[in-house]
């Protein structure tokens, strides 16, 4: 039969063009919107190969040396790192300040440390003159941030560092993630509704703060984050990375459905960021619970199977979210 | 900081660096009371003492004074200006250290750990009760009922300040939005908060001291006021000694700490938390925010 015929000849030059690696780049395009497929087949087995093919890189965060635990741990730079862990280069040497919580824009022209207080160009790495005192979610544009401030949710823009009047909540929350059409924040809230810990969400423009189901694990559930496409999100419940589906069309904001990855692979209290594409998750990979007094690598996850790379240098401390992802570099 | 020396007076044990000079303005306070003036922002100024508790922690003698609380900052709509007398109280000059409230909890939850940096990770329960605690090692009346949370203010051990006691406090009689004028230009002498970049809390008493002597006013780590938290409670409090909403279940937090931008290590600067507050996770690496100072009745022969 023809068709079939014709299905196996495809099938063939497929394969001899993955071994001989001549397919179709990897090479990630930071396009905007984005459009995420967290749970597409891996592409290439061997997952450091597979992101070293992207050309994805990370700013990351990390304390470059262990000191001593029971009096803390010296001060974060930040650094640039290759996916697939080459190519590592240091922003900043400041042993007496301390740079953190990296967040590139959705357009990966910048991003911000110290939770939206300085701005960095992505391809130059050119670090602001001047603190911006920005939020720590960006807006869909690039050109502003979000955070929750005591009276409400309030805009920065980043050029400028004019604040809007704030949007008043419910309640203080702590403002994770902006939705890239604009219209929900997502956050993590203490002492809502009988939990401890929870992941809600409610329109940036002001309104009821509506309930996610909990994670059938119980537990604190932490640090949500949508992919660049508000479609999915991932966080930490109880101590897994847990994705689901966001779809605020939904009473409840998702299907329900949920894919836990597995805490004995991954560490424990994995808190994610996605990437652009939304094929990889970025975590800090905790041996024992709780605990920051031991090394904790910098990760990715492949969402799709569960492959996992550690790609921080050995030794070294990471923390929750103090990484995020780059685009490419120019070639 | 000054050296202890010998107690001289009353029921407090409280030991004084510059006795005549205390008696002086001891003098000069019931004077002013007496005769019923009112002391302008700032006339205060210079009359402030250290004291040595018999604890062996310093306090800051303030005398009573007018002032106004708040500020006209345009996008605080809870800190509508308002003018405040404040009764003459004594105040912890630096935060309460981990040396010392582990000295009396038998527990130090903070987590940076270092006896001469400030208690952290402190819920206000966990504050008051510190408070009892140490009225208790000095044989003085507890402030606090820990079943009600209610407040003696009559009774003579340590409690929280009020909100207008910390305020009138940290201005040590400027009006200026900064105890050093009206912008943060200058704020890395006086505080740890993110113009310094820290990491995280640092030892109390090492940045420059605010005109009354007080240390790490802004920033460092928040402190706890005894008040509740009301945003439009500034349009109906009492003139004089306001001790904050009588119903409310959030308390206030009052000037900035180590993660703070310079707008919020403000004098006027307010905030409300749960009183059960420690941290949020998603600050996981930037929690050991809060703790808190004491206040006193003063010393009972200035009274």
């Amino acid at each position: 039969m023809p068709i079939r015929r014709g299905a196996v000849l495809l099938l063939v030059l497929g394969m001899v063009a993955g071994a001989s690696g001549a397919g179709p780049s990897l090479r990630a395009d930071w396009t905007m919107p984005p459009r995420c497929t967290p749970f597409a087949p891996a592409r290439i087995e061997d997952l450091k190969e597979e992101l070293r093919q992207t050309g994805y890189r990370l700013v990351i965060a990390i304390h470059p040396d262990k000191g001593d635990a029971d009096k803390g741990y010296p001060p974060r730079d930040l650094f640039v790192v290759g996916a697939d862990g080459s190519g590592l280069k240091r922003l900043t040497d400041t042993p007496e300040k301390d740079e953190r919580a990296p967040r590139t824009s959705p357009d990966g022209k910048w991003f911000t440390f110290n939770y939206g207080d300085y701005l960095v160009n992505t391809r130059t790495l050119e670090i602001s003159d001047k603190p911006i005192w920005a939020g720590y979610a960006w807006t869909p544009d690039s050109k502003r941030t979000i955070h929750c401030d005591k009276r409400g949710l309030v805009y920065t823009d980043i050029r400028t560092g004019e604040r809007s009047a704030p949007i008043p909540v419910p309640q203080r929350v702590s403002v994770t993630d902006l939705s890239s059409d604009g219209q929900w924040v997502i956050f993590e809230i203490r002492n809502f509704r009988g939990k401890k810990y929870t992941v809600d969400f409610m329109p940036a423009g002001g309104g009821e703060i509506r309930k996610m189901p909990n994670h059938p694990k119980g537990g604190g559930e932490c640090h949500p984050h949508f992919s660049p496409d508000a479609k999915w999100m991932c966080w930490n419940a109880g101590g897994s990375l847990a994705v689901r589906r966001f779809d605020p069309a939904l009473p409840e904001g998702t299907d329900g459905k949920i894919v836990t990855l597995p805490a004995d692979r991954l560490g424990q209290d994995p808190c994610g960021r996605w990437s652009h594409g939304g094929r990889y998750v970025a975590y800090v990979n905790i041996p024992h619970k709780g605990s920051w007094k031991v090394h904790s690598p910098l990760c990715i996850v492949r969402v799709a199977d569960g492959a996992t790379v550690t790609i921080s240098p050995p030794g070294w401390v990471g923390h929750h979210w103090d990484y995020d992802w780059l685009p490419p570099a120019d070639e | 900081m000054s050296d202890p020396t010998t107690p001289i007076c009353g029921r407090r044990g409280f030991s004084l660096g510059a006795a005549t000079a205390f008696a002086l303005s001891a003098a000069a306070f019931l004077l002013c009371a007496s005769c019923g003036e009112e002391s302008p922002p700032g006339a205060a100024d210079g009359a402030a003492r250290t004291l040595t508790t018999a604890g062996g922690v310093e306090m800051v003698r303030l005398p009573g004074g007018w002032f106004v609380m708040g500020s006209d900052t345009a996008d605080q709509v809870d800190e509508t200006p308002h003018r405040v007398y404040v009764s003459p109280f004594c105040i912890d000059r630096c935060e309460v250290t981990q040396e010392e409230y582990e000295r009396r909890m038998g527990k130090n939850p903070s987590r940076w750990k270092a006896k001469r940096h400030p208690a952290e990770q402190i819920r206000w329960a966990d504050a008051v009760a510190y408070c009892n605690a140490r009225s208790r090692s000095e044989g003085l009346r507890s402030c606090y009922d820990l079943r009600t949370w209610a407040c003696d203010f009559d009774a003579d051990g340590y409690r929280l300040p009020t909100e207008a006691e910390w305020e009138y406090a940290c201005r040590a009689g400027t009006t200026t939005p900064y105890c050093f004028g009206r912008t943060p230009a200058k704020l890395d002498r006086y505080a740890w908060c993110k113009v310094n970049c820290t990491t995280r809390p640092r030892a109390v008493g090492l940045k420059q001291p605010n005109p009354w002597g007080l240390y790490d006013m802004y920033g460092n780590v928040w402190e706890w006021c005894n008040d509740r938290y009301g945003e439009a409670y500034y349009a109906s409090s009492p003139e004089k000694d306001p001790r904050g909403p009588a119903k409310g279940q959030r308390r206030v937090l009052r000037g900035g700490c180590w993660n703070s931008r310079p707008a919020v290590c403000r004098s006027s600067y307010r905030l409300d938390e749960n009183p059960g507050y420690t941290d949020v996770c998603f600050g996981a690496d930037t929690h050991g925010f809060v703790g808190f100072r004491c206040v006193c009745a003063p010393p009972i022969a200035e009274e």
